[in-house]
């Protein structure tokens, strides 16, 4: 007789070890979210140094070997663009840093301005004065600053132990990432091998190819606005073009918020919001949009997660509401990355009659 | 410990590089034996190995369902496995018994079409399933040996649409015969 029908209690202890061995996972996960995060940060890392290291490996090269070799190269980049980039950046934000009093008064003069030419044109009409209201808003959010800076140390503590930590697992993941696909595939019963080595392999390609995709068209968008910007000598280049690169990652809003931090800068600078300049900024921004839209988009990003732009606006609001500017800005490629894991495994499911 | 107690904790694959403490199988030698590694030098089957699942079936139990897609091939280390196909009549026929060093579900390397058989362990069974997308990172890894596989699994498609031709052949043949000898039978029956 084939398949004999096993005994509950056998289905209670099973489900009982697996259960116990997840809780303790996702206490130690939710213990050292910073293991969580360096986890997540060195899949994203291992998914794009993997085309280079397979691409040497196939022409004869030792895969550990140019492991090494890569991050060596690497950390002589970073070293090069700190010492080449750093410097003018930090001027940009000292500059700024500067000059934020004469923007504060710029921005009464301009309030106050406006608020006589509404006196003018309506006598009647009290214009409510925002200004000493916005600065007693500014010096509770600069207490506030202060008051975090101990736990602003321990995250920099954290930040150094994950810089540490990224690096160490993002070479075991290239080096021996099929071992732990291997190894999980031990703990799957012989009637879903079949079903799971395939989901294992859609949804770590599906995944290969969104993470791949948009962080290459954000390096393109940065590396495109900063050129773009500096040429027509926007102030502030560098910062826009930073901006405009993490901003990309959110669908339909990205664009907007590219533009508008760059006519935000246009306003802020003394003679720079005129006509010729708010049409350089716009022809630099159609002409960015331009060249993703119809060149590096199509060719990077292989697989187009659409969403809709309601799931993008309630993704970016309850991630702004759960993890703040940060949540903002990853919100929709976790919910992308799960809309990818959801599609395979439903397809999967269904053609193994499974749901 | 014993040594199959040790061998059963080396069993999971991230135990892999202290494998020597356990001993070592010669799987590179029952691959040498499959005709989809044939002409491969023994580091070669070494690197095949490493992407092998190694997994054990019951008496009786399913290694996949006719219908279903398929992930790739199996290899049998110990152990039978029946090949059955549903018939329209809803009975199975056995179609083959795969035994020690036999290979079964190689079609599915190629292509994600539905299983066209069943299979299942008669014995208890080891199995070692080389997976599709193994197939595909050897074949982005190191193409020369992806290649040689693809070239060695449609040598052996190549054979079998060679024998399934001579079988229609003959099966033809066989059944012009009869039709031939029913007519003369049907002609003399009417001369009569």
């Amino acid at each position: 007789m084939f398949n004999k029908i096993k005994p509950i209690s056998y289905y209670i202890i099973q489900f009982g070890f697996y259960g116990f061995v997840l809780l303790i996972a996702a206490g130690i996960l939710f213990s050292f979210s910073f293991i969580f995060i360096s986890l997540f940060a060195s899949a994203v890392f291992a998914f794009l140094l993997e085309p280079s290291v397979n691409y040497w490996e196939t022409r004869g090269a030792n895969r550990v070997a140019v492991i090494l070799v890569i991050y060596v190269l690497i950390a002589a980049g970073l070293g090069l663009l700190g010492s080449y980039l750093v410097p003018p950046l930090m001027d940009e934000m000292k500059n700024f840093a500067a000059n934020l009093p004469s923007y504060g008064s710029m921005v009464h003069e301009m309030a106050t301005n406006l608020q006589k030419k509404v006196n003018t044109l309506f006598p009647g009409f009290a214009f409510p004065d925002y200004y000493p209201y916005l600065k007693g808003k500014l010096f509770v959010s600069l207490k506030a600053v202060m008051a975090s800076v101990p736990a602003l140390a321990s995250g920099v503590a954290s930040l150094a132990s994950m810089t540490l930590l990224i690096p160490f697992i993002t070479f075991f993941l290239l080096a021996d990432g099929y071992l732990i696909s291997k190894s999980i595939m031990t703990i799957v019963p012989n009637r879903y091998f079949e079903m799971s080595v395939l989901l294992l392999h859609k949804i770590v390609d599906a995944l290969k190819l969104y993470v791949r995709g948009q962080l290459i068209d954000s390096c393109a968008i940065l590396a495109l606005t900063t050129v773009g910007y500096a040429i027509i000598g926007l102030p502030y280049f560098l910062v826009v073009g930073l901006v405009s690169g993490l901003a990309n990652l959110i669908p339909y809003f990205g664009p907007i918020i590219s533009f508008c931090s760059a006519v935000f800068v246009l306003l802020i600078t003394p003679g720079m919001f005129n006509l010729l300049s708010l049409i350089a900024v716009t022809l630099v921004f159609v002409a960015v949009q331009v060249i993703d839209g119809t060149i590096v988009y199509p060719n990077v990003v292989g697989r187009t997660v659409h969403l809709h732009p309601l799931v993008v606006i309630l993704g970016v609001a309850v991630g702004g509401n759960i993890g703040g500017l940060v949540g903002m800005l990853i919100a929709i490629p976790v919910i992308s990355i799960c809309k990818v894991t959801i599609e395979v495994l439903y397809t999967y499911l269904r053609s193994y009659s499974i749901i | 410990m014993n040594r199959l107690q040790r061998k059963k904790r080396m069993d999971n694959p991230l135990w892999s590089p202290f494998r020597f403490l356990g001993g070592r199988d010669n799987i590179p030698g029952l691959l040498a034996c499959i005709p989809a590694f044939d002409g491969f030098l023994k580091n070669e089957l070494r690197i095949v190995e490493q992407m092998l699942h190694q997994r054990q079936y019951k008496k009786g139990e399913t290694v996949f369902n006719e219908g279903e897609p398929g992930a790739g091939m199996y290899i049998v280390k110990s152990g039978e496995v029946e090949i059955t196909r549903k018939m329209g009549n809803g009975a199975e026929l056995a179609l083959a018994l795969v035994k020690e060093q036999g290979f079964f579900g190689e079609l599915a390397l190629l292509d994600e079409i539905p299983r066209s058989a069943s299979a299942r362990a008669v014995a208890d069974t080891v199995l070692f399933a080389f997976s599709k997308p193994s197939l595909e990172s050897l074949c982005r890894r190191n193409p020369r040996l992806g290649i040689k596989i693809l070239s060695n699994l449609s040598r052996v498609i190549c054979k079998r649409l060679v024998k399934s031709n001579d079988a229609m052949e003959q099966l033809q043949d066989r059944l012009g015969k009869q039709d031939g000898e029913d007519k003369s039978q049907e002609s003399l029956t009417t001369h009569v």
